[in-house]
């Protein structure tokens, strides 16, 4: 009785070549490296765990310096950029050709799966021998201590406060931290304070006890301790500092007892199809420059040639916990997996 | 070309709806891995997960105490607007429906600032009174936030029921010598039952779809339900857990069929036949009370809508976390860096139009044909393909997600190519999840079309072509236009499906503003919230306001 229009078909036929056309789009191809008179150019993808503005400083530096170079950054928890590359092993490619990751038992990890590109940045001159790697698979590039940040309206005895504070029982309910299971650096103080006779698991649980909440990143602790729903902490030092800055009521101590410390290291994955881009993405975190830039940003530098921000203390002179690598990759896993039963994901 | 339209409209939803949902099941089974045959392994996993009994069980709290919470809200406010002749109705009803216009998420930021543990409120009780009254916080802050945001849906159910009664009822019952208020709780209250009914079963699927609330609101206070759990599953534990996820989504999926089994089992609500002069509506005089009541509505929506976008808005304009907000150091440096600072902001923004405008133009036109069949050419096998087109949205969001991510994240066999990253894998899920959306449209448009006005057309001696597009489409472009609108909101605004499939190369909006949250950018995201609430607003009331001017019809009604 109804005679179909013809516009059916002919939206039909539309569809279908929208189909086919966005199946280009989805099929990005990474542009390869061309290197026109000695300029590098093409796309670099970076995969980072540093805070946006951060992160968006550094690439405008970074770009200002290699105008040819776009850069693309996606940023979330370092656990959770992980788990993202390994949904994108699923779909056969990582996209990522620089990653910037909160620690450096997290590129051990990926090293031992053949995912880095082995490079030697001829800017690491300053840097401690301890602090690289003997693969040359990744590079530190800055140091960032793990400590308390503190709410100044609601707490006035700073000096006192080491790790235990945390878990007095008059502090009930008082502590926030980030969790192991998104970020990097949680993980990582984790593992640290796992191997320490005086902290261990126990400390964990001591947490628990005091009703310590857990948010996924270091972010949200400052937020939630500069606004007061907290009084106390556990979060990378710079973010604190920063906060300070802005004018929050929070301040920041490194505790007696000692503070882990990540040096968000750089790496290059294999399968990058523009490794001169990435190369001078290395160099150029590491490099005097780069290191100035992390300084402003509120960042102690890995380069000990290169002066931490004004009124901080130099790296050299906090007392800093420590670990065997290896150790720490093994029992990272299982780490999380305690992390889940006891705090309940 | 009859037979290809038709073979597309079998084809594509077997496809694109079927296959991935079937897919999901055959992972849960353990099919795809190495072992050959169907394993139960995956279940047997998430049977021996201590956390699932508290996560089904927050899961089911929340769904059942928000769904008699948004029922009650509903009733109440669908009563005043229609039922009592308080001043400024129509206004109310604009904000009564404004939380459905808003994505939950937003609802969920503009909430913790405006009532949760620091929010406005407790800071003003804090300054009053020296201490706080109240500490929503975890699963009851989560109850609230849905059932103000499900409200919506209970009241505009409710309100059509109320509506719809035909006046010459309550006439009968006055006639009869009842007082107004017997009449109310008499002849009214008894003809929205079936609507209430109805709502709360949709209330209650939505509570199991919405996946905002509990990410915003659950995840940093360690209360984790279904829809989080499947994301976390995926997102925050990495590799193997795809069969355990899938397992768990098939649960998901089963425990969303209750409503829809219920569904059927309904009286549904009787029909009136609609002749002239019972359509004038009776309302209830409150004298002296209206004012009150006036009073009352007020403070309502203060407290549940306007004073939390207003609790953001301020928020937004803060110097630092912390920091009062004051005059004078009230700083727009937040929306700045939103371009400035992140440029993710502008590709999320471009992102999310282009899938917003290609989802809607695409469901609209797939919906048509099939629309056209189910009204002028009904089938069983036309009204099944209209039952299919509904699963996608019937399940809960994150298990249409995974489905669609688990199906076509693989490489094309034979190439390295993947559609995991880019765009066209979320539009897989976007427009099935959206599909019903477009044929509702079009079936509620062919409805109240007569089909003499084509057939006078063809007469007159015009080309299928001239009266689709000189007849039909005229006569449609108010339901297009509301329909799609909608469907433009809710993809704009999507959060559930991208949360999965937006590779890190094409990330939306609703992503962008769920990882601030996680990062800690309370001020950046308050701004972003802001600004989509804004264009949401902008553009609903844009549309309102022009279908409104186009219908110019005016209420009648009889005071009693």
């Amino acid at each position: 009785m109804i005679k179909p229009g013809k516009i059916q078909s002919l939206l039909l036929w539309l569809l279908f070549m929208t189909t086919i056309l966005l199946a280009g789009c989805g099929a990005q191809q990474p542009a390869a490296t061309t290197e026109k008179n000695g300029e590098i150019s093409g796309k670099l993808q970076v995969y980072t765990s540093q805070p946006d503005s951060d992160i968006s400083k550094l690439v405008a530096g970074f770009t200002k310096k290699y105008p040819q170079i776009q850069v693309e950054v996606f940023r979330s928890g370092t656990e959770e950029v992980i788990a993202r590359m390994n949904t994108e092993m699923k779909a056969g490619k990582i996209g990522a050709d620089v990653l910037f990751l909160a620690d450096a038992p997290t590129f051990e990890a990926l090293k031992v799966q053949n995912l880095l590109l082995d490079y030697q940045s001829g800017e690491l001159k300053g840097v401690k021998q301890e602090l690289l790697d003997t693969d040359h698979m990744y590079s530190p590039t800055k140091m960032i201590p793990i400590g308390i940040v503190i709410n100044t309206n609601k707490v006035k005895e700073l000096d006192k406060v080491d790790w235990n504070t945390l878990s007095e029982s008059e502090n009930k309910g008082q502590t926030v931290m980030p969790s192991p299971l998104y970020s990097g650096a949680a993980a990582y103080n984790l593992g640290i304070f796992r191997n320490q006779s005086e902290l261990g698991w126990s400390y964990y649980e001591k947490l628990k006890d005091n009703q310590v909440m857990v948010v996924k990143g270091n972010g949200d602790v400052i937020k939630r301790v500069a606004s007061g729903e907290k009084s106390f902490g556990i979060v990378v030092d710079f973010m604190a500092f920063n906060a300070v800055k802005q004018g929050s009521p929070v301040a920041f101590v490194y505790p007696k007892t000692g503070s882990a410390v990540i040096t968000e290291p750089v790496g290059i994955v294999k399968t990058t199809q523009n490794a001169a881009a990435a190369k001078a993405f290395v160099d150029f975190v590491l490099s005097a420059e780069g290191q100035q830039l992390a300084v402003q940003q509120g960042y102690l530098p890995v380069n000990k040639d290169v002066n931490a921000p004004e009124g901080r203390q130099a790296a050299a002179a906090l007392k800093i916990l420590n670990a065997p690598i290896k150790k720490l990759v093994e029992q990272r896993d299982a780490n999380k997996k305690d992390f889940t039963v006891l705090f309940g994901g | 070309m009859k037979r290809i339209v038709s073979w597309c409209l079998l084809i594509l939803p077997i496809l694109f709806i079927i296959y991935p949902l079937w897919n999901l099941l055959t992972v849960s089974l353990g099919v795809s891995t190495m072992q050959q045959g169907i394993s139960l392994t995956a279940y047997g996993q998430l049977l021996q997960d201590p956390q699932l009994p508290t996560v089904i069980q927050n899961t089911l709290y929340i769904a059942v105490v928000s769904t008699i919470a948004s029922l009650f809200m509903g009733a109440m406010a669908a009563i005043l607007t229609e039922k009592t002749d308080i001043p400024g109705r129509q206004g109310w009803r604009l904000v009564f429906i404004l939380p459905v216009l808003l994505p939950s998420y937003v609802i969920s930021i503009a909430w913790q600032h405006w009532a949760g543990p620091v929010g406005l409120v407790n800071g003003w009780l804090q300054h009053l009174l020296g201490r706080t009254i109240w500490n929503f916080t975890g699963i009851h802050e989560i109850v609230i936030v849905m059932a103000i945001s499900h409200m919506p849906i209970a009241y505009l159910l409710v309100r059509s029921a109320i509506n719809a009664i035909p006046g010459h009822l309550e006439d009968a019952a006055r006639i009869a010598g009842a007082r107004p208020v017997t009449v109310f709780a008499s002849v009214v209250l008894p003809l929205t039952v079936p609507a209430l009914a109805n709502a709360a079963l949709l209330c209650f699927a939505s509570a199991l779809d919405n996946f905002g609330i509990p990410a915003f609101i659950g995840i940093p206070s360690g209360i984790t339900v279904l829809s989080t759990l499947i994301y976390q599953k995926v997102i925050g534990l990495g590799n193997g857990q795809f069969e355990q996820a899938a397992a768990l989504a098939v649960v998901t999926g089963l425990l969303s069929m209750i409503p829809v089994y219920f569904q059927g089992k309904i009286f549904h609500g009787p029909k009136y036949s609609r002749e002239e002069g019972n359509r004038e509506k009776r309302v209830y005089l409150m004298g002296k009370w209206k004012w009150l009541l006036v009073l009352l509505i007020g403070i309502w929506q203060g407290v549940t809508v306007i004073g939390p976008c207003i609790a953001m808005l301020l928020l937004s304009l803060a110097p630092a976390y912390g920091v009062p907000l004051t005059l004078s150091n009230l700083s727009f440096a937040h929306y700045i860096s939103l371009w400035t600072d992140t440029p993710v902001v502008a590709a999320g923004l471009r992102n999310s139009l282009l899938l917003a405008l290609i989802s809607t133009v695409v469901v609209l036109l797939l919906a048509w044909p099939l629309a056209r069949r189910i009204v002028l050419a009904p089938s069983p096998l036309v009204t099944f393909l209209d039952g299919i087109a509904a699963v996608p949205y019937c399940l809960p969001g994150m298990v249409v997600g995974l489905a669609v991510l688990l199906t076509w994240i693989h490489p094309i066999p034979g190439t390295s190519f993947s559609l995991y990253g880019g765009m066209t894998i979320l539009l897989l899920a976007y427009i099935p999840r959206f599909y019903t959306f477009g044929i509702r449209t079009w079936t509620t448009a062919w409805a109240r079309f007569s089909l003499q006005m084509e057939e006078a057309g063809h007469v007159a001696g015009a080309g299928p072509m001239t009266v689709t597009r000189r007849i039909t489409l005229p006569m449609f472009r108010e339901e297009a236009l509301g329909g799609g609108t909608l469907i433009f909101l809710l993809a704009f605004t999507e959060l559930t499906l991208s949360s999965l499939l937006a590779g890190s190369q094409f990330p939306t909006l609703g992503v962008i503003v769920f990882s601030m949250e996680t990062a800690g950018r309370a001020l950046e995201s308050a701004a972003l919230g802001t600004v989509l609430t804004l264009l949401t607003l902008g553009l609903s009331a844009g549309v309102c306001k022009y279908l409104l001017d186009e219908k110019n019809s005016e209420e009648k009604e009889t005071k009693i």
